[in-house]
């Protein structure tokens, strides 16, 4: 499991990302989602992703939509159209990210 | 495996403990908290011990963390806009009963509000005076059927003698106001209007009343003989932004006035109106009968020193009269005193400036006006109760916490309050947008926020405090006196339904409902009744023109030019108009009865030889006036109610010799004929003035109306026609009309506009004791959820189930007739003796109102019950 402070700034991106697999989540199912895909090396905390959509939601890049399941309310969040715009802003940025770091890592000798 | 509605709300009032508010957070962690719960349930942990691992994956107070750093993230407008979300979100779903209240008490706040509004705008009536002693005169008149009526008519002369007279009586002020529409022309100008307010006044009525000079001497503006003042719209009209003062008007075409001062336009709420008041000792010049002190035609008003009794004033007025006139006057007269704050109240007195109000009206409106509120508290008392009973568990555990009694109380009390005051602000609202439509059909200009009232704002503090105390103290007192134990086990002592309390507020209500649809009904009836009653005459298609500027000599010629457009079918000349006119008295000598002759004292008409023909009247006895008979221009008609006076049948009165006196242009002459007619007794004045005696007789001179019988289905465009006949006669007057019709609906608008208002308030009034009817079912229905479902698995079927829940309501409300039939026969049948001519109370009204009432409960408590007793018992029994 990586540490929460390498991790902390990539959260939002992995959720975006998530969310666009699927047409609609709610919040338990994204949490299962990304353990699944990282092999449990990456745990989204409660703590860390509903703050995380709630502010998604006000920036418009998610809606959230009640849908009532047994007794209680569910909110399934989907992804809106400038939020995938922002999503694939948001890969490229990390990818460039990554091509330098490992251009730090490992410095081609010229 | 799928979580119980407790489970959740149990789950959902932790979390609230442990710092999660964010409505919406909130669901989210409730859905995330519950599926691990459930995940946790499916390999057989017990709910307490699932839920508590389910925390464990949290860190101590991580939760009110995740709470403070969403909120912190979240702009302010989107915390806004979540909350308002949820609170409308949770009105709509669950919280019937809070809808319910909030509805009721809004509904019922708004019409007090404007209930208020109009009443507090009658009162105002003539309290704004600086003057604080000033009196009016009336004269009570004994007619000689014994019957007694009083006048605001006093003579010219009687002011100005009292102050010489009294020293008591400081100063006195005169009006004298022609019934009809005058014409005022600009001098050399081409412009003239017919003015319904012009009065002729004395120069005391400025300092008296509160009439505010904006141009010109206050002190002497009405001193001289052709003077007058003009209100600052009729300034504008007649002379637009060019300075008044100094210019000429000239009245009816033969006396100029001029323009001593403005005035502001008077308020509506006084009970005269001057939009030109003109000196009244120009009235000298042209008024011959000025100095008469028989004549009853002006009004007077009396500053009286304070601190001196009214009545011991009065009890001095015969031996005035008799030094004055002599002892005779005061065996059919007398005169009173009368508070001028008073006048617009003063339903028994005739022949006022201004339509007054009558009290009980407004009585009536604001009783309406409390029993609306009080329909809207006692809903929200047997809510809070019924609602109350659920809480008995919560309450109990409170108790054995240590809760209390004032906490539980001031909770109660608390609550109540919140939604009182949201229901206000709704009012307020709901009053603003409804007061255009209330304004309009009162004709007044009513405003809530026009300028800070402290009465309105002391009255609304006090209703807030009334309702929220009584509506949450009630209910939180029952509760706190709830014994613990049974508390605990959902046993509230307060069972729904068995609270006596609870049965005597909906007693109460059920008891009003059914007056109120007595009431309306027979308000309803009554007004059909005037307005179908049978006048005795046809007033419809009757066009009446003014005969304004038409010589007398002239007029017959009139009449032949009206008679030659084909649309016109008939015309009568008459001295008065019929419809809701001042009467006019004559003093009448009969003889020809084998006894010495009848004095009588009646109501006197001019007419000429068409009226019978035209007003389409009933000849009883006789004949009509015959052209070809000479003696008939000296012939009388009477009505039935003469004869009856002198106690013979119509035929009987047939050539009976009238004496009486009459004034000429220049001289009193006497006037003597025979009864050739006696006709149908037909209404002269309102509806709510009996027939009296009246004695026709032909007059030229006199002749003010021309009545033009139309052919059916003549449209009112005939009267460029007319106009165009009668101009040549009158070259300077534009036509002066009306139709008939439009003139009795004026006539009954007032109380018409009252009654509206009423039936209005009614119907709120009973749409709200329903509401709360259909609150307190569904609560029931929600209560006995179980009970039912048992009977139904038992073998009920769904109409013993109605029944069972219908029963004991339907009690209720039979018992609220019994009280219901005195209290609505009592009142209406008191509001009815305000028409002398009116329905019979119609009995069979109350069992109908009591059955509609009955039908209309059965109706809302059958569709509610049938929904619950129709449900699937297993379901419910499952669900606890």
């Amino acid at each position: 499991m990586y540490s929460s402070q390498l991790l902390k700034g990539t959260f939002q991106t992995i959720i975006l990302k998530v969310l666009s697999e699927k047409e609609k989540m709610y919040g338990y199912e994204i949490t299962q989602k990304v353990k699944e895909l990282s092999n449990d090396e990456i745990v989204v905390t409660e703590g860390s992703l509903y703050p995380i959509l709630h502010k998604l939601e006000e920036l418009g890049w998610v809606t959230a939509e009640r849908v009532t399941i047994g007794n209680r309310t569910r909110r399934y969040y989907s992804l809106t159209k400038s939020g995938s715009e922002n999503m694939r802003v948001k890969i490229d940025e990390f990818e460039r990210f990554i091509q330098t770091m490992k251009s730090i890592f490992n410095p081609k000798l010229t | 495996m799928q979580l119980k509605k407790n489970q959740i709300r149990f789950i959902e009032v932790d979390l609230g403990k442990r710092g999660v508010h964010y409505p919406p957070l909130k669901e989210d962690l409730v859905d995330h908290i519950c599926t691990e719960v459930e995940n946790r349930m499916e390999n057989g942990v017990r709910f307490k011990d699932a839920y508590n691992e389910a925390l464990d994956l949290f860190l101590p107070a991580e939760l009110s963390q995740i709470q403070n750093k969403t909120v912190k993230t979240l702009t302010n407008m989107t915390l806004v806009k979540s909350y308002t979300q949820t609170a409308y979100r949770s009105i709509l779903n669950n919280k019937g009963h809070t809808l319910i209240n909030v509805f009721g008490l809004t509904a019922s706040l708004a019409i007090c509000i404007l209930i208020f509004l109009f009443i507090r705008y009658e009162l105002s009536y003539d309290q704004q005076h600086p003057n604080s002693n000033i009196h009016r005169l009336t004269t009570k008149i004994k007619r000689s059927d014994g019957q007694i009526s009083n006048t605001a008519f006093t003579g010219a002369p009687w002011g100005p003698a009292l102050v010489n007279d009294f020293p008591e009586i400081l100063d006195a002020a005169r009006i004298m106001k022609y019934r009809l529409d005058v014409l005022v022309s600009k001098k050399d100008e081409n412009i003239a209007f017919y003015e319904s307010d012009l009065i002729w006044g004395d120069q005391q009525l400025l300092d008296f009343f509160a009439i505010e000079m904006i141009n010109g001497d206050k002190k002497n503006a009405l001193t001289e003989p052709n003077s007058v003042v003009l209100s600052e719209k009729t300034a504008k009209k007649y002379f637009g932004d060019t300075e008044p003062i100094g210019k000429v008007l000239t009245y009816n075409n033969e006396v100029d006035l001029t323009v001593t001062g403005v005035i502001q336009n008077m308020p509506e709420n006084m009970h005269f109106k001057g939009d030109l008041i003109c000196s009244f000792n120009t009235l000298r010049s042209f008024w011959r009968i000025i100095d008469n002190w028989s004549i009853l035609y002006y009004y007077t008003y009396l500053q009286i020193q304070e601190g001196v009794d009214v009545e011991s004033i009065e009890d001095k007025f015969p031996d005035f009269f008799e030094r004055r006139i002599g002892g005779d006057w005061n065996l059919s007269r007398s005169a009173h005193l009368q508070d001028v704050r008073e006048v617009h109240f003063a339903s028994d007195v005739n022949d006022e400036l201004k339509a007054g109000t009558n009290l009980q009206y407004l009585f009536i409106l604001g009783g309406i006006a409390t029993i609306i509120l009080l329909l809207a508290c006692s809903n929200f008392v047997n809510l809070n109760l019924a609602r109350s009973l659920k809480r008995t568990k919560e309450l109990g555990i409170r108790k054995v916490m240590g809760g209390q009694r004032i906490d539980l109380i001031l909770q109660y009390i608390l609550e109540s309050g919140l939604l009182t005051i949201f229901s206000l602000l709704l009012a307020l609202l709901l009053a603003q947008l409804l007061l255009p439509f209330f304004n309009d059909l009162l004709g007044k200009e009513l405003s809530i926020f026009g300028k800070p009232d402290l009465l309105l704002i002391g009255y609304i503090a006090i209703i807030i405090v009334l309702i929220s105390v009584t509506a949450g103290g009630y209910p939180a007192l029952r509760l706190a006196n709830l014994k613990t134990i049974p508390a605990l086990k959902g046993k509230g002592i307060i069972k729904i339904g068995n609270s006596s309390f609870g049965d005597g507020l909906m007693l109460f209500q059920f008891a009003i409902c059914t007056t109120l649809i007595v009431a309306i009904a027979i308000i309803k009836l009554q007004q059909n009744f005037i307005a179908n009653k049978n006048l005795g005459f046809s007033s419809e298609q009757m066009l009446v023109i003014s005969t304004n500027d038409v010589e007398t000599n002239e007029l017959s010629l009139v009449k032949q030019e009206l008679l030659s457009i084909p649309e016109i079918q008939n015309v009568s000349i008459t001295s008065h108009k019929l419809v809701g006119d001042q009467p006019y008295f004559g003093s009448y000598i009969f003889s020809g009865l084998d006894r010495a002759p009848d004095t009588l004292g009646l109501g006197r008409l001019h007419i000429d030889e068409s009226f019978i023909e035209t007003y389409s009247l009933n000849l009883v006895a006789g004949r009509d006036y015959n052209s070809k008979i000479r003696s008939d221009t000296a012939s009388f008609l009477v009505n039935e109610k003469t004869a009856s006076l002198l106690g013979v049948s119509p035929d009987q009165a047939i050539g009976l010799t009238i004496n009486y006196i009459t004034q000429g242009e220049n001289r009193r002459y006497p006037r003597t004929g025979k009864i050739i007619g006696v006709v149908e007794d037909f209404h002269f004045q309102s509806l709510h003035q009996e027939i009296g005696g009246m004695v026709m007789d032909i007059q030229h001179p006199r002749a003010h109306f021309i009545a033009c019988k139309l052919a059916k289905g003549v449209p009112p465009t005939v009267t460029s026609k007319i106009e165009a006949s009668i101009k040549p006669f009158a070259p300077n007057t534009p036509l002066d009309y009306f139709f008939m019709d439009d003139q009795f609906e004026n006539l009954y608008k007032k109380e018409k506009m009252l009654d509206i208002l009423i039936t209005i308030a009614s119907f709120v009034a009973i749409a709200i004791a329903f509401l709360g009817l259909l609150g307190l079912v569904s609560q029931l229905t929600i209560y006995k959820k179980r009970e039912i479902g048992i009977r139904k698995v038992l073998g009920a079927d769904t109409k013993g189930i109605t029944l069972l829940l219908s029963n004991k309501y339907l009690k209720i409300i039979l018992s609220s007739f019994v009280l219901a039939f005195p209290v609505s026969y009592f009142w209406m049948n008191e509001w009815l003796q305000n028409y002398p001519y009116r329905v019979d109370f119609p009995f069979a009204l109350i069992p109908i109102a009591g059955l509609l009432i009955v039908f209309s409960a059965l109706l809302t408590i059958g569709v509610i019950t049938k929904k619950a007793a129709n449900a699937n018992p297993i379901a419910i029994l499952k669900e606890d």
